[in-house]
C-alpha cells in the first residue's frame, strides 16, 4: 500500500525575470493513495509546485534536486510519460475547456494520444457517466454551469487514467453546492481506482479531510503532517494564513472556558456525541 | 447579445441538415462560379427556381432569409439603379443628361438583381443549416491538400476551432465589462464619434489583457493534458458522407448542366 508516487527532493525554483526564489530548497514524499492538501498564503509558491511535478516548469539546478513520479526521474525524456501520470485540474473552469462541446473536450486528452475513434467512443461516454455528466454530451461550455465545466475538466483528465489527480484550486471558482460534488466525486473515484489526490486548495473543511497536509510559506517547507498535527500548531497556523475549521475553534473556546475535549475527536458528529455525554 | 450566435445557426431538421458540411461549402462554391453562366431570361429562371427549391428545402420561415437579404438591400439597389441609368443600348425610353433609361439597361440590372440576392440566398442556406463547429471542420478537410505545400491544417483546424469555442465566452466577457464600465458612469451611447471611439478604450484593454490569460492557461492546460505540437493525432469529430451529399452535389450539377444549355453564345 504505501508505495512512494511523488517524490521531491532538494527543489528549488526561481522564474526568469526574478531574482527571489518562489520555492526554497523543497523534500517532501508523497504514498500511493493518499490525499495531500497543499496549503500556504497567496504567492507561497503552491501552484509553481504543481507545475514542477508535471514538467510544465524546470526546477533550478537540476544536478543537485530531482523529482521522482512513480520511479520515474523527471526530464526531457520522460516528461510525457510522467505527464500521462498526472492530470491537473485548473482553477478557472472556463479557461481548461478546450473542446467545442463536452464531449469534444473529454476526447481532447485521447486525440493526443493518438487513440483510435472506435476506442474513444467507448471511453468518453463511459467516463462522463462516472462524472454524471453523460446527459450533456453534447452541450456547449457556455450552456454548463462552473460545477459542471470542472466536472467535464475532471473527465478530460480520468480519460487517461492518472495516477495522480493534482486540484490547482480547482473549487475556488465555485459555489459550495459545487464545490461539494466535484470533492466528493474525486474522493469515490481516489478510493475507487486508488489515485493519488494533490489538493491546493483554502478551504478548511477539505484540508481536515485530508490525509496529509504540506505547509508552505514563502516558498519554504514549513511542515508537512496530519491534519491533526497541523491544527496543534497554533504559530504555524498564523503563518500559514489558515484559519481552524470550525471543531477546533470550538475546543479552543471550550478549552478557554475551562472544558477539556480529548485531542481524539476531529469531526462534528465525534464532537456532537462527546458533548452530550 | 451574450446568445450572438455567429454565422447564425438555427437548429432545424430538414434534409439539408443531414448534409456534410464539405459537400455544402463545396456547392456553395460552385454555385457562385456558375452563376456567372446565366446570361439570359431562361438561365436566370432556373437559376431562381433551383435556388428558391434550396431555400425551401431547409424548411425555415422565409423571414430569416429576409434577415440574411436585409443588410446588403442598399448595396445591391445602388448597383442595380447605377446600371439602370448608366448603361445605353437597344431602346432607349428616356434620356437626361449622363442618365440614359435603355431596355438594355433595365434588362441588366434586373438580372444583377437576382444574381446578388441568389448569392446572399445560398450562402444564407449554407450559415443557417451548419454550424460553424462543422463549417470549420469542413474548411479542414479542404484545406488538407495544403499539407503537400507544408501548410499546417492540423494545427490550423485546432486554432479554427478554439477560435469559434472561445466566440461566446468573449461574447459575454465583453457584456460584463460594458457592465462594469457602466457601473462607473462611463457611457457608450453618447457624444461625437471621437468620444464614442474614446469609451470603447475601457472595454478593449482588459478584453485583450483577458484574452492573453485565458491563452495562457488554455496553453497550460492542454499541454499538461498531452498535447505536443506536430503530432500525431486522432480524430473523434469525423465528418461522414451520405447519400444526402451525393444528392447535394447531384442538384448543383444537374443546375450547371442546365445553364451550359440554356445560354446564349
Amino acid at each position: 500500500m504505501s508505495k512512494e508516487i511523488i517524490s521531491v527532493k532538494n527543489v528549488s525554483f526561481t522564474y526568469r525575470d526574478s531574482k527571489k526564489k518562489v520555492l526554497n530548497n523543497i523534500s517532501f514524499t508523497v504514498n500511493k493513495g493518499e490525499w495531500v492538501s497543499i496549503v500556504g498564503h497567496n504567492g507561497s509558491g503552491k501552484s509553481t509546485l504543481t507545475k514542477l511535478l508535471n514538467g510544465l516548469l524546470i526546477a533550478d539546478d537540476p544536478k543537485n534536486s530531482a523529482i521522482y513520479i512513480d520511479q520515474l526521474l523527471m526530464s526531457e525524456n520522460n516528461v510525457w510519460k510522467i505527464r500521462d501520470k498526472i492530470g491537473i485540474v485548473f482553477q478557472n473552469p472556463d479557461n481548461q475547456f478546450v473542446g467545442a462541446t463536452v464531449e469534444d473536450d473529454v476526447a481532447f486528452g485521447l486525440e493526443n494520444r493518438n487513440v483510435t475513434r472506435s476506442q474513444m467512443l467507448k471511453i468518453v461516454p463511459e467516463v462522463l457517466k462516472e462524472v454524471d455528466m453523460l446527459p450533456y454530451k453534447k452541450t456547449e461550455p457556455q450552456n454548463l454551469s462552473g460545477g459542471q465545466k470542472q466536472r467535464v475538466a475532471i473527465a478530460g483528465i480520468l480519460v487517461v487514467n492518472p495516477e495522480i489527480i493534482i486540484l490547482d484550486e480547482a473549487t475556488s471558482m465555485l459555489d459550495p453546492e459545487g464545490r461539494n460534488e466535484i470533492l466528493s466525486i474525486i474522493r469515490q473515484l481516489q478510493k475507487e481506482k486508488d489515485i493519488t489526490v494533490l489538493s491546493i486548495t483554502h478551504n478548511i473543511e477539505e484540508i481536515n479531510k485530508s490525509d496529509r497536509v504540506l505547509v508552505l510559506n514563502r516558498g519554504n517547507l514549513l511542515k508537512i503532517g496530519t491534519p491533526d498535527e497541523i491544527f496543534a500548531e497554533k504559530t504555524l497556523i498564523e503563518e500559514a494564513g489558515l484559519e481552524l475549521p470550525f471543531v477546533y475553534q470550538l475546543k479552543e473556546e471550550l478549552k478557554r472556558r475551562g472544558l477539556q475535549i480529548p485531542g481524539s475527536i476531529k469531526t462534528e458528529e465525534e464532537l456532537v456525541d462527546y458533548l452530550c455525554q | 447579445m451574450s446568445k450572438i450566435i455567429i454565422g447564425r445557426y438555427i437548429p432545424g431538421n430538414s434534409i439539408i441538415y443531414k448534409m456534410d458540411p464539405r459537400g455544402k461549402i463545396l456547392a456553395s462554391f460552385l454555385f457562385i462560379a456558375i452563376i456567372f453562366l446565366a446570361n439570359n431570361w431562361i438561365t436566370y429562371s432556373i437559376l431562381t427556381i433551383f435556388t428558391l427549391l434550396a431555400v425551401i428545402a431547409t424548411g425555415l420561415k422565409p423571414k430569416n432569409f429576409w434577415d440574411g437579404v436585409k443588410p446588403f438591400i442598399w448595396i445591391i439597389f445602388f448597383t442595380a439603379l447605377l446600371q439602370l441609368f448608366f448603361s445605353s443600348g437597344g431602346k432607349i425610353y428616356w434620356h437626361w443628361g449622363i442618365f440614359t433609361l435603355s431596355s438594355y439597361g433595365l434588362i441588366t440590372s434586373i438580372y444583377l438583381f437576382i444574381r446578388f440576392v441568389v448569392i446572399i440566398l445560398i450562402s444564407t442556406v449554407l450559415t443557417v443549416t451548419t454550424t460553424s463547429l462543422q463549417i470549420a471542420d469542413g474548411l479542414e478537410w479542404i484545406l488538407t491538400p495544403l499539407k503537400y505545400l507544408k501548410v499546417p491544417v492540423a494545427e490550423i483546424a485546432l486554432v479554427m476551432s478554439i477560435a469559434l469555442r472561445f466566440v461566446p465566452t468573449l461574447m459575454d466577457e465583453t457584456v460584463k465589462i460594458a457592465n462594469a464600465q457602466r457601473a462607473r458612469g462611463a457611457d457608450f451611447n453618447d457624444g461625437s464619434l471621437i468620444q464614442r471611439a474614446k469609451a470603447v478604450i475601457p472595454i478593449l484593454i482588459p478584453l485583450f489583457t483577458n484574452s492573453l490569460t485565458v491563452a495562457l492557461d488554455l496553453a497550460t492546460a492542454m499541454e499538461s493534458r498531452g498535447y505536443q505540437e506536430n503530432h500525431v493525432r486522432s480524430r473523434y469529430r469525423v465528418l461522414k458522407w451520405s447519400k444526402y451529399d451525393w444528392l447535394n452535389l447531384g442538384y448543383f450539377l444537374l443546375l450547371t448542366l442546365l445553364l451550359m444549355v440554356f445560354r446564349t453564345k
